[in-house]
This record gives structure tokens, C-alpha cells and sequence, in this order.
């Protein structure tokens, strides 16, 4: 046993796998030391990840004032594509001249002036209105720089003046929040979302993977061994499972149960019970190859039970291809949800949080379409990864069972 | 070995002829099948199906060919100079082009709805959304009510066919009494409130009301029905006997129409119109000129994110599906795209999606009951998840059965400080707790849970059909809301078949539904929340004993008041006395909460991509941000100007 | 050879059942879905609809036309009956269209876009196991690993990538459908070939991206296995040239191959609801994605019994061909 262990951690893809697996597995572990519950709704819709800082309690900071005023200037508000844009709109429809233009376009402040003293937003010009709002937006943002210097906000004794060389260490502001990932379309902590889910979805492969394993397992052992007229039922069974695509039965099945009834483990179940057949094939085939090996023999002469055969005799030499096949029932179960999910019939819950519903919403709310990459991307990766790291301890693992792969 | 080399030669040379044959059907196969033949399989295939009718259906083959071969060749490719490209609710092929059709998906024959398109066949009037009536169309000036409901109608004498023929009274006749006679989905639903169509003189009809007068139905009728030639009608009818089902599921592609365009693009991934250029309303009398566009194409698409994408990269002009966070499109993507308005929200907003209560059910009997759950509600959450503050909020319009519309509601409401008095702000846990408790509505055994009656916890369950997203995050907080005052709300979100049949037998505690909008606005929304089936007159036991319809099933003293004045409501064209009786149904309606509304929506969203056409419709220019296409909506077509021009 | 029809005989009794069985769960499982089909078309058609007796009608209407007010029982044998016309029924969400028509409308572009993408994933998933298998090195140690991790990406997530990414913000490829907008309709001329090619890409690259991982890891497996076989090791002491045994153990390795890639083709014909949906792809994916929201019963019933029909094809070729191919095989047959 040690030395099948040490066999498979000699094994560099497997251990890749495993500790992409482990590192996906202590994620799942996050939501106990987040500060947010999975599904608690923390902001107001999508966030962006980022350090969000509370304005109030920033102006209520104890402010210091430094010499460094920061980025004031044009160049540092616009990019040049917008003050190019800022300048045609003052040749085409400000009726300004082109060389005044270009004269003012080298100081801030002459520019500044021209801007503002030519446009409002009430000029009426023929232009799209996408133009329209475009320029609009800028001037906002000019109107912005020119403000005055100093801002009053509050009333009688309690005004606070806000100067622009004023500054706050980000130490000092008492109440300000991270969110590493952002937030999602319901404005909840993706990173814990997204980790609890992971917990989530890992259970429910591992039920769907043992489930399709157990049946798979049972049958072709069954089928392999017992062979004659069980063997073409089972078969028979196991073949209606294959023609009709498992995906299509899926489907069918997910649909058939009531929103109501479907709960993350049944989704699991039903992943589970349409998932075996492959591997109830494959092991009738391995079993077969055993049934009449001289160790076998030996076991029904001595009158063994069917039962003790199996179990002695039979299980031990494929076991190790069995826990391969449970590692790719685990990754293809999750993957399934994923799928069902995509498709509106995944696990009809608003109190826990999947893979598979995460990107649903991701993309009913056009995240990835809209920027938001952070509530889609990772979910993505997650899912990718995991079963990734499946699929890899399963090389390994092949590697390391079947002598004749080893380099 | 060798017979495994042979086979596996053999085998190769199958997959690479195979993979020959695929390589071609790839570029041949949609060639070889343009759409005259696809469209002539299709007919075939119907006979097919309807053996009974083998021979009529051969005799109608027969005359689509004709029909599409007038179809001119150029339109296989469209200019893009030339093209009105938008999406709104085509999903599939179309099935046929039938107005009188139960089950027609034609976007440009949206038929028996407000939002009726008006590129191929005309309504008398079209529906303008800004104003809540309609503006008139093949119709000449408003129509005249006399003091029994009478209503006349004049037709603009310009008005005529694709086939030369004037439009005339005889048409508009022939058409309601087609659409009674065939027990069209339309001829079943006006049939109980108008009696019939007379013929005053060729341009003059009047439409005589049933016992059971209802002002806002004639009001549907004239914004939403299109008219069909008398001539194609009676030979249809003619050819089809009493075969009614029949005549329904005629194609109808070779129709005369009164519209600037004739539908000529139809195939699996696309349904288009091409300009007429001998249309009516080039007359003074209507618009003057031709709608700027040539073509006219809707592409088909699989979802809504697929049509955002196309609108994105300009692939589409104009989209109507709902896009969250829209401003990024203009604010970070910095793409020519723009809504309705500049700012937030960005949609002239029209329905109100509503939260409907089960009264019949323990517990939601207790007013009490359904208004703290309505005041602990977090109305602004709701507007930012569900809409991201695509519609007004209830602060800037208080919340009565009138649409957010600055008009309508100076038109309709008499008191609103009456109103607001009865009002109340949402998010206020604290107050909907002192009202449960002030009724009795309490937790004595102290599991967290108040009971009523006493022993039994108040449970239950809020659904909305799953994949509609803002219906459902409007539901989990509805549910949230329970949970802070103590009342136990679950959601539950099934398939949308399962929750219509839900709605419809009555089958659950608290639900959601969507009202308001179009010209028998504001008393349909009115009717929506009040009308009890139990007492009405036209109820007959003989069909399903609990039938709702979603609407609020509703019992209690002001059951037969709110009854009362719906039906006076209906009967009149005052509005002084519509004032008063509105007034009256809005405090009931706030006081009682039968339902309540959780937010505004538009009924079209409306974002443009101005890389190749603008000039589309604008706060102050009166035309309706309706897709162009749909009903006083496609005034923007006769302004539009290409970007650059 | 007697054993041999026997055998036979009795398999294609067996997949014969199967097919019956299989007609009766395509027929049953639908209509098992909870929700009435009839309610969804009514409240659309009867929106506005006010006077309950007039909607009620319209219900009524509906359930006579779909033949819905029948016993179950006698519905399936309606439909089997009209099976055996080549009837598949009428469409419940496009009625009054016939399912034969719009299979016949999506097929086309299915097949043209499954089948070779299906090959060519198999094609270069073989090959890429053949070279990492032979070669190592970096093949083996990145780039088979790469197409490894793609091809455990979930299929939406990967396809709505590749359309937000490379078609809307980068403006490379075209966002969905089948051919260009500025075709009304399919016509005979390059430019719409070109259309139709440049629409494919997408696709077809991401079913192919998806596809090549799984297989070259199959093929790998094999290879190795084969290259430590006695007769490699043999010819090698031989001294028969390298280039030689690779191609018998290329050949030997590909026979499992070979199987996986005909039942990929059988159930090629369902088309991939994934790829086509994302991509507003015409065939029949899309179609059968429409009826399971819109519980197109026929429809439904029809996309998946033609699945089934292709599979079980596939599988009686397979056996068949392998039984010629492999005596070992054919000899393990007459045993079981």
C-alpha cells in the first residue's frame, strides 16, 4: 500500500492535479472566515472588485495636507482621443476657428475657458444623440475640474471644508470594505459566493460520481460475471442508457421534476443515476477478462459463494480502475450541473449557491457581455479547474496502475 | 493483420469521403434551398398533415407560388444604406401571416394588441404610448361617442390597398364581422362587449356596443385591430366554408394591405418588409412622404443576450430587450448606443410588475397581514437588482393604479394628497411590526414565526416563473421582507407553463403579475386587481368553478363596491366622473392591498445603435419610443436620416 | 460462422426492443414535464382576453386542436401510428407548422457544422495523442495539458468567452446566425459562401477546441500502451526502421478511437444545444433548446428519437465492424 502511494506521489501528473484539487478544496473553506454569508446581499447589483471606501466617514477622516496635489491637469482627465474629440466639436459646431483651437489646446486653462464659454449643453447642433451624450459627458467632467477649489458640505457648525490639497491615510478611514471579486447581479460577495459554492457543487459531484459509480460498479460486475441471460438484460438495460444520449434523459428527467422538488441532492441523483452506463460497460468488459483466470477458477471449486467471489476474487483487481472511474464521474458530475443549470433546470434554490447557478445568473445578467468578467470568469474557472484536476490525478493515476504506460 | 490493414484503409477512405461530402453540404447545402422552395416544403407539408383538406391546400400552393414569385429578386441582399435592422420578440420562423390566426409569431402582423406593427397591414388608430390614446391611422380625426356609446368612426378617404383599391367602411365592417363569424381569438374576446359594425357611408362606419357596454374594450378594438379587404375575405371565406379552423391557419401571404411595406424576407434567420412606393399615406392627409428606410429586417436570434450583442456591434439599429447596466455601453465601452433618455431611467416606463395575494388563503385574509408585508418591502433594492434603475422609482411617482406618466396621471388623479395619505415608503420593518401587532398578529410561541390564527404559523410561498430575472429577484425580496417581520415567505420559481396554470386555477398564496398600459388604460389595471369572477354576471359555473386569471382573488365587503364602479367605470367617456370613480378604487386599492405593485417597467425597452441610421424618437418630439415599427412608434420611420447625411 | 448469424441474430433482437422501448420513454418523458403546454400558448393568445367564458373557449380550443383531451395512452398510439406515415406531428409552439419541416429546416446547417467539426476534433485530438506519445517533451508536458484543461472549460462557458471576447469586443468574428445579415435569404454567390465560412468559425472552433483534449488523452494512453508492447520491442531488436513500427502502433491504437468517433457521428444529428444556442446557430440544437422551454412535446420527441435512431445505428456498425476487424473480439462475442 505505501509503496502503490509513494507510486502515485512519484507521479507528476497526478500531483499537479492534487494540489490543484487541494487548493480548489481550501478555497471551499473561505466563507467560514469571510466577514459577508454567502448569499448575504452586500451592495446593489455589480461591483467592481476593489477597495470601496465610505465618502462620508473619508470626509469625516482625520485630513492632513500634503504638497502633492495629484493629477490635475487636462492630460491626466482625457485621454488625447477625448480632447481630440473635444477639440473637432469646437471647430465643427462651436464655429470656433481651427488655429484658435489648436493655440488653446496647449494650456489647460486657455482651453478650459474656450470650452466652457462656447459650449452648454443647450447649443443645438444636427449629430447623433450617442455623439450628443458623448460630448455631454465631457463637459460634465470639465465642469468637474472647474469647480471651485474648495467644497462646503453639511450646515452650521458641523460644515466640514473639503480643500483639494487635503488628503486621508487609507489607514485612518474607519469604515470601508474589500471585495475581492465584487459583486454579483444580486449585489452579493462573489468571492464567498463563489467558494461556498464550490463546497456545494464538490458534495454534489461526489454524490453524483459515487451514485453513477455504485450503479455502474453493481451492474457490470453483475453482468460480467453471473454472464447468460442476467448478463443480456443488464446489457440490454445498459444499452437503452446509451442510445438514448444520457444528456437527452437529463433533460427529460430534470424537466419532469417539479421546480419545487428540485433540491441540490436530487439534481445530484439524477446526474447519478444517468451517468453509470460507461462505466458499467467498461467494467463487464474488464470482468469478463477475469471470470475464467486460474485464481477464480480455483475459488468456484472450492465452492465459494458468488457473492465471496466477487468480492474476493473479482473486486480487488479492478479497484483500481473503479477509483479512476469514480474521479472522472466526479469531474463529469459537476460539469453536469453546470450544464443543467445553463439550461434553467439546475437546483431550484435561492438559500445556497452553486457553480452551475452562479453562471446561469452570471449570464441572464449578461455579465461577461457588460464587463462584469468577475461574476462570469471565475465561476468559469472554477468549474474548469476542478475538473481538471480530476482528470489529471486520473492520468496519473492510470500511469501508475497500468504498468505498461509508465515511460 | 492484412484484413485489419484493409478494413482500416477502408475505413479511412469513408471518413475522408464522408468528411468531402460534409465540406460540401457546408457551402452547398444553403445555397441550393432559397426561400421560395423552402416556403413552397412548408405548404406541402401542411397538406400533408391536414389530409382532409388535401385538395383546397393544393389549390393554396398553388397561389403562394404565385404570390412569391412577385417577390422581387433584389431583396436577397439587402444595402446596408437601404436596411432597418432590429430585434425585438421574433425567436423563430414565422408560421404564417394570418391576422385572424390563434397562434401567429409574426412580428410584422402583431395582431389584437396595442403594439400592433403598422409596416404591412394598418389599425384605425395606433396606440401612442406618451399620451395613453390612440392617434389615428387609417382613421380621420378622434372617434365620436354618442350618449349610448355609439361610437362613429371616419376613415381618411386617401386610404387604400396594396392593389389600388380604396380602403372604404365596407373593409372595416367585413373585418369585425370575419373576425366574430370565424371566432378569431379577437372575434372571442370583443364579441361580449360589441354587438356590431355598421356602414354609414363609404368612409363612415359605427360600432354598436352590447348590453354589457365597455368603453376601454372598443378603445383596444379601434388601436389594435388591423382591417382587412372585404374582396380577399369573401373569397377566403368562400374557399373555406364553414371550415373556420381552416381559414385560421391559412398563410395569408398574398393579403392586400393598406401598409408602406410588403413582407418579402422570410427564412429561418430572418423575417423582412420592402418598401411599397405607391403607399396611401404619402398623401398630405397623413404623413406626406415615405418612411426612410427601403428594407426593414428583423434577424432572428436565440436570446436576448444574442440580440444585445448584435445591437453592440451595430449588426442591429435598434433593440427592445431588456440590458442591464445599458450605460456601460456609452460610459465605458464608449459605443454609439443610446437610450430613450440621457439618464437614469433611461425608458419611458408604462407597467406596473404587481405582487398579487391570495385573500382566500388564512392569514393573507388579514389586511393587516398584506399590508405590513408590502410596507416592509425594500422598493428601492428591488429597482436597483431587478431593473438596475431602468424605471422611475416610487418616490418621484407615488403609487396608484395610473401609469408614471406625467400626463395621464394629470388627467386622472383628483386627490393625491388623499392618495399619498394611505401611501407608504417601503423598507420600514419597524412600522409593518407595529401594525401586526397592534391587529393581533403575533408570535406566542416564540419560534420567530407570527401565528394567525392562533396556532398556526404564517407561511408562505411567493412564485414567478424561473428565468425571469427581474420577476424573481422582485420575489426573494418579497421573501426577505417576511422574513424581517416575522412571516414566513419561501420562493418558488417553476417552469413559466406550470406558473400560468397556476395562476389560472388559482393555485398559490402570493404571486406576481404585470398591469397597465395601452388604450384601455387605466381601467384595465383597474379591472386587473379589482374584478371578482365569483359575482360577475357573465360567470358560468359550467367551466372551471375557481377560474382567476390571474387576477387578485379577492373577497370582502369591497368586493361588490370596487364591482360597482368598474362597471360604471367602463360606461362612461367623462372624465370628471372617471376622476371620481378612479379616486375611489385607488384608495381601496391602497387600503385594502388586494395586490400591490413593486416597481414601474417599460413596456419596450429602446436602445439605438446610431452607426448607420439616426434621428430616432426623443424626449419632446410626441413620437413613441416603440421600435419604430409598432404602432404611433413607426412615425420615427419617416424621420430617420442616415448617420452622416 | 453459424455462431457467428446466431449471435448476430440475437444482438439485433436485443437493439430492436431497445428501440421500441426507446420510442416509448421519447414519447412518455416529455409529457411527463410538469405545466400544461396549452396554458403558456393561451396566455399569450388571449392576452387582453377579459371575458372568462371567451378565454376558457380559447383553452378548449387549443386542448381539441393538439388532441390533448385524449387518454395518454391513446395519444401514443396516435403517435406511433403516424410514425410509421413519417408523420412526426404538428408543432405545439409553431403550430400550425409541421416538426417535419422545421427538422428539415435545421437539419442542413447541423450536420454541416457537427460532422466535420466532430472529424477534425478527432483528427487533431488523435494526432496531438500520437506526438506526445511519441515524441514527449513539450508536447507531453504543455501542450497536450493545455488542450486538456479547454476541454474540461463547461461548453456555455467557454462559447460565451469566445463570443463577449472575440466577436463583440474584439470584433473578429461575427456575433451568431448562420450567414451575414445582408443576406435576405441564401443565394448562390461566393460572397455568401464567404458569409456562411466566416459565421462557422466560432463554432466550429469551439466544439473542436472542446473535443481535441479528451481525445488525445485516449490516444496517448493507447500509444504508450502499444509502444511497450513485445512486437515494438521486437521490431526494434530487429532493427526494422522507426518510422515503420510507429505506423503499425499508431493503427493498433486508433481502433478504440475509432468507436468513439462513430457514436459521435450517430448522435451528431441532435446537434449541440450549446454551441448553437450561444451562437443563434440555426439547427437543431437551437430547435430543441425552443421546445424544451416552450414544452414543443413533438418537437421534443421528434430531435430525440432521431438521436436515438442514429446512436443505435451507430452502435450496430460498430459491433458489426469490430467483429470483422478484431477476431479476438468476434471470439469473445460467440463466448458471452
Amino acid at each position: 500500500m505505501k509503496q502503490i502511494l509513494r507510486n502515485i506521489f512519484h507521479s507528476p501528473r497526478f500531483v499537479v492535479g492534487f494540489v490543484i484539487f487541494c487548493i480548489v478544496l481550501l478555497l471551499s473553506f473561505y466563507p467560514m472566515i469571510s466577514i459577508f454569508t454567502p448569499m448575504e446581499i452586500v451592495g446593489s447589483g455589480f461591483h467592481a472588485p476593489g477597495t470601496y471606501v465610505n465618502i462620508k466617514s473619508t470626509i469625516q477622516s482625520r485630513s492632513e495636507e500634503l504638497k502633492y496635489v495629484g493629477a490635475a491637469g487636462l492630460a491626466n482627465q482625457f485621454t488625447a482621443e477625448e480632447l481630440g474629440k473635444m477639440q473637432e466639436w469646437l471647430v465643427k459646431y462651436g464655429g470656433v476657428d481651427q488655429t484658435v483651437v489648436d493655440e488653446a489646446a496647449e494650456n489647460d486653462n486657455a482651453f478650459l475657458e474656450l470650452w466652457t464659454s462656447t459650449y452648454s449643453d443647450d447649443v443645438q447642433y444636427k449629430a447623433t444623440q450617442a455623439y450628443k451624450r458623448e460630448i455631454q459627458k465631457y463637459n460634465k467632467q470639465i465642469l468637474r475640474i472647474t469647480a471651485t477649489d474648495t467644497l462646503e458640505i453639511g450646515e452650521g457648525d458641523s460644515t466640514i471644508t473639503v480643500k483639494s490639497n487635503q488628503f486621508v491615510n487609507v489607514k485612518n478611514i474607519s469604515n470601508k470594505v474589500t471585495l475581492p471579486l465584487g459583486t454579483d447581479n444580486f449585489g452579493a460577495d462573489v468571492l464567498t459566493k463563489l467558494t461556498s459554492a464550490i463546497g456545494v457543487s464538490l458534495k454534489m459531484g461526489v454524490m453524483a460520481g459515487a451514485i453513477a459509480t455504485a450503479i455502474g460498479l453493481t451492474i457490470g460486475l453483475l453482468a460480467g460475471f453471473l454472464g447468460g441471460w442476467v448478463d443480456n438484460i443488464l446489457t440490454f438495460f445498459t444499452n437503452l442508457f446509451t442510445v438514448i444520449p444520457s444528456f437527452v434523459i437529463l433533460v427529460l428527467i430534470a424537466n419532469s421534476i417539479s421546480q419545487a422538488g428540485r433540491s441540490p441532492a436530487m439534481v445530484s441523483l439524477i446526474i447519478g443515476i444517468t451517468a453509470w452506463p460507461w462505466t458499467a460497460r467498461s467494467v463487464r468488459s474488464q470482468v469478463i477478462s477475469l471470470r475464467n483466470r486460474d485464481h477464480v477458477n480455483l475459488s468456484k471449486l472450492s465452492g465459494h459463494s458468488t457473492a465471496r467471489i466477487i468480492i474476493q476474487d473479482v473486486l480487488p483487481y479492478i479497484l483500481s480502475y473503479v477509483i479512476m472511474a469514480l474521479i472522472l464521474q466526479i469531474g463529469s458530475g459537476i460539469l453536469g450541473e453546470a450544464q443543467l443549470s445553463m439550461l434553467g433546470l439546475g437546483p431550484s434554490t435561492t438559500t445556497t449557491a452553486t457553480l452551475g447557478l452562479m453562471m446561469n445568473w452570471a449570464n441572464t445578467f449578461s455579465a461577461a457581455q457588460n464587463g462584469q468578467w468577475w461574476a462570469f470568469v471565475p465561476v468559469v474557472l472554477a468549474i474548469t479547474l476542478i475538473s481538471y484536476s480530476m482528470n489529471l490525478m486520473n492520468t496519473g493515476l492510470d500511469q501508475v496502475f497500468n504498468p505498461q504506460l509508465r515511460d | 493483420m492484412k484484413n485489419l490493414k484493409k478494413v482500416l484503409a477502408l475505413l479511412l477512405a469513408a471518413m475522408m469521403v464522408m468528411g468531402l461530402l460534409s465540406a460540401c453540404t457546408k457551402t452547398e447545402e444553403p445555397a441550393a434551398e432559397p426561400t421560395q422552395e423552402a416556403s413552397q416544403e412548408e405548404t406541402k407539408e401542411e397538406s400533408k398533415a391536414e389530409e382532409s383538406k388535401a385538395e383546397e391546400s393544393k389549390a393554396e400552393e398553388s397561389k403562394e407560388e404565385e404570390s412569391k414569385e412577385e417577390a422581387p429578386a433584389d431583396t436577397s441582399v439587402t444595402p446596408r444604406n437601404e436596411t432597418f435592422y432590429l430585434t425585438t420578440g421574433q425567436w423563430g420562423t414565422i408560421i404564417n401571416n394570418n391576422g385572424f390566426s390563434s397562434s401567429s409569431n409574426n412580428t410584422f402582423c402583431g395582431n389584437n394588441s396595442f403594439t400592433a406593427c403598422e409596416l404591412q397591414f394598418e389599425t384605425l388608430y395606433m396606440f401612442n404610448l406618451l399620451k395613453g390614446s390612440g392617434d389615428p391611422l387609417l382613421a380621420d380625426g378622434d372617434p365620436e361617442f354618442d350618449a349610448d356609446n355609439n361610437m362613429t368612426i371616419h376613415l381618411k378617404p386617401a386610404a387604400a390597398w396594396s392593389d389600388g383599391t380604396p380602403l372604404t367602411a365596407e373593409d372595416v365592417k367585413a373585418t369585425f364581422d370575419t373576425h366574430i363569424l370565424v371566432n378569431s381569438n379577437a372575434g372571442v374576446a370583443y364579441a361580449p362587449y360589441m354587438a356590431s359594425c355598421d356602414v354609414v357611408d363609404e368612409h363612415t362606419v359605427v360600432f354598436h356596443p352590447t348590453d354589457n357596454v365597455n368603453v376601454p374594450q372598443m378603445m383596444n378594438y379601434i388601436n389594435g385591430m388591423y382591417v382587412f379587404q372585404k374582396a380577399y375575405l369573401d373569397a377566403k371565406l368562400a374557399e373555406y366554408g364553414t371550415d373556420y379552423e381552416g381559414f385560421k391557419n391559412d398563410l395569408m401571404y398574398d393579403a392586400p394591405h393598406s401598409g408602406p411595406y410588403d413582407l418579402t424576407i422570410n427564412n429561418a434567420q430572418a423575417v423582412g418588409v420592402t418598401r411599397r412606393d405607391t403607399y396611401w399615406g404619402q398623401d398630405a392627409s397623413m404623413w406626406g412622404k415615405l418612411p426612410a428606410p427601403k428594407y426593414i429586417v428583423h434577424n432572428i436570434y436565440a436570446d436576448n443576450n444574442a440580440q444585445a450583442n448584435a445591437l453592440r456591434v451595430g449588426e442591429s439599429d435598434m433593440g427592445q430587450t431588456y440590458i442591464a447596466n445599458v450605460q456601460t455601453m456609452w460610459l465605458d465601452d464608449g459605443l454609439p448606443i443610446s437610450t430613450y433618455y440621457p439618464e437614469a431611467p433611461y425608458h419611458v416606463a408604462v407597467s406596473q410588475p404587481t405582487c398579487i395575494f391570495n385573500t382566500t388563503v388564512e392569514g393573507l385574509d388579514q389586511v393587516a397581514v398584506r399590508k405590513a408585508i408590502a410596507m416592509a418591502v425594500d422598493y428601492d433594492q428591488i429597482l436597483s437588482a431587478a431593473m438596475t434603475n431602468q424605471a422611475p422609482p416610487f418616490s418621484q411617482y407615488p403609487r396608484m393604479l395610473f401609469q408614471p406618466n406625467d400626463q395621464i396621471r394629470a388627467t386622472y388623479v383628483k386627490d393625491a394628497a388623499a392618495l399619498a395619505a394611505l401611501d407608504w415608503p417601503g423598507n420600514d420593518p419597524e412600522g409593518a411590526m407595529a401594525l401586526l401587532d397592534e391587529a393581533g398578529v403575533v408570535d406566542t410561541d416564540g419560534d420567530g414565526w407570527r401565528e394567525w390564527p392562533a396556532g398556526n404559523n404564517l407561511s408562505f410561498q411567493a412564485s414567478c416563473p424561473t428565468g425571469w430575472s427581474d420577476w424573481q429577484a422582485s420575489m426573494t425580496q418579497v421573501s426577505e421582507a417576511g422574513a424581517k417581520i416575522g412571516i414566513q415567505i419561501e420562493t418558488y420559481f417553476p417552469e413559466s407553463a406550470q406558473w400560468s396554470e397556476n395562476l389560472r386555477t388559482g393555485n398559490f398564496t402570493i404571486t406576481m403579475n404585470s398591469y397597465g398600459g395601452g388604450p384601455s388604460d387605466p381601467w384595465n389595471s383597474f379591472y386587473a386587481v379589482f374584478y371578482n369572477y365569483h359575482s360577475a354576471d357573465n360567470y358560468d359555473p359550467a367551466y372551471l368553478p375557481e377560474i382567476t386569471l390571474g387576477y387578485s382573488r379577492y373577497q370582502g365587503e369591497y368586493t361588490q363596491r370596487a364591482n360597482e364602479l368598474l362597471d360604471l367605470a367602463a360606461k362612461t367617456t367623462d372624465i370628471a366622473t372617471l376622476q371620481d370613480y378612479y379616486q375611489e378604487l385607488n384608495e381601496i386599492y391602497l387600503s385594502e392591498v388586494p395586490s400591490f405593485a413593486l416597481m414601474y417597467r417599460p413596456q419596450l425597452f429602446h436602445e439605438v445603435n446610431e452607426s448607420v441610421w439616426t434621428n430616432f424618437p426623443a424626449e419632446g418630439d410626441g413620437i413613441s419610443p416603440m421600435c419604430c415599427i409598432f404602432a404611433q412608434g413607426v412615425a420615427a420611420l419617416y424621420q430617420l436620416e442616415l448617420v452622416g447625411e | 460462422m453459424k455462431g457467428f448469424a446466431k449471435y448476430y441474430g440475437k444482438r439485433l433482437v436485443w437493439y430492436l426492443v431497445t428501440l421500441v422501448i426507446a420510442v416509448f420513454l421519447n414519447f412518455m418523458l416529455p409529457r411527463l414535464m410538469p405545466g400544461d403546454p396549452i396554458s403558456q400558448l393561451v396566455s399569450s393568445a388571449a392576452a387582453g382576453v377579459t371575458d372568462m367564458n371567451a378565454y376558457q373557449k380559447i383553452v378548449d380550443q387549443y386542448t381539441k386542436e393538439f388532441g390533448m383531451d385524449k387518454p395518454l395512452i391513446q395519444q401514443f398510439f396516435i403517435y406511433v401510428g403516424n410514425l410509421f406515415k413519417g408523420n412526426l406531428g404538428v408543432s405545439f409552439a409553431q403550430y400550425p407548422k409541421t416538426v417535419s419541416t422545421i427538422i428539415k429546416e435545421s437539419i442542413g446547417w447541423t450536420l454541416a457544422l457537427q460532422i466535420p467539426a466532430m472529424i477534425v476534433g478527432w483528427i487533431l485530438g488523435n494526432v496531438l495523442g500520437a506526438v506526445a506519445a511519441y515524441i514527449r517533451k513539450g508536447w507531453d508536458k504543455a501542450v497536450l495539458p493545455f488542450f486538456l484543461f479547454i476541454s474540461n472549460t463547461p461548453a456555455f462557458g467557454l462559447a460565451l468567452v469566445f463570443v463577449t471576447y472575440l466577436a463583440v469586443k474584439a470584433g473578429w468574428f461575427p456575433v451568431g446566425r448562420g450567414y451575414g445579415s445582408q443576406f435576405a435569404a441564401p443565394v448562390a454567390s461566393w460572397e455568401f459562401v464567404a458569409s456562411v465560412l466566416k459565421h462557422y468559425q466560432l463554432p466550429f472552433w469551439t466544439m473542436v477546441l472542446i473535443s481535441i483534449g479528451g481525445q488525445a488523452i485516449g490516444m496517448r494512453s493507447m500509444s504508450i500502451y502499444e509502444l511497450n508492447t513485445d512486437y515494438v520491442k521486437y521490431s526494434r531488436f530487429l532493427g526494422i526502421k522507426d518510422r515503420k513500427i510507429v505506423m503499425y502502433v499508431f493503427r493498433n491504437a486508433m481502433l478504440p478511437q475509432i468507436t468513439g468517433l462513430a457514436m459521435a457521428l450517430g448522435s451528431s444529428v441532435g446537434g449541440n444545444l450549446v454551441a448553437e444556442s450561444i451562437y443563434s446557430y440555426p439547427g437543431i440544437g437551437s430547435q430543441m433548446l425552443k421546445a424544451i422551454s416552450a414544452r414543443d412535446y413533438p418537437t421534443l420527441s421528434a430531435c430525440t428519437l432521431m438521436i436515438t435512431i442514429m446512436v443505435l445505428i451507430a452502435n450496430v456498425v460498430v459491433e458489426f465492424l469490430y467483429a470483422v476487424i478484431d477476431p479476438r473480439i468476434k471470439a469473445a462475442q460467440q463466448d458471452g
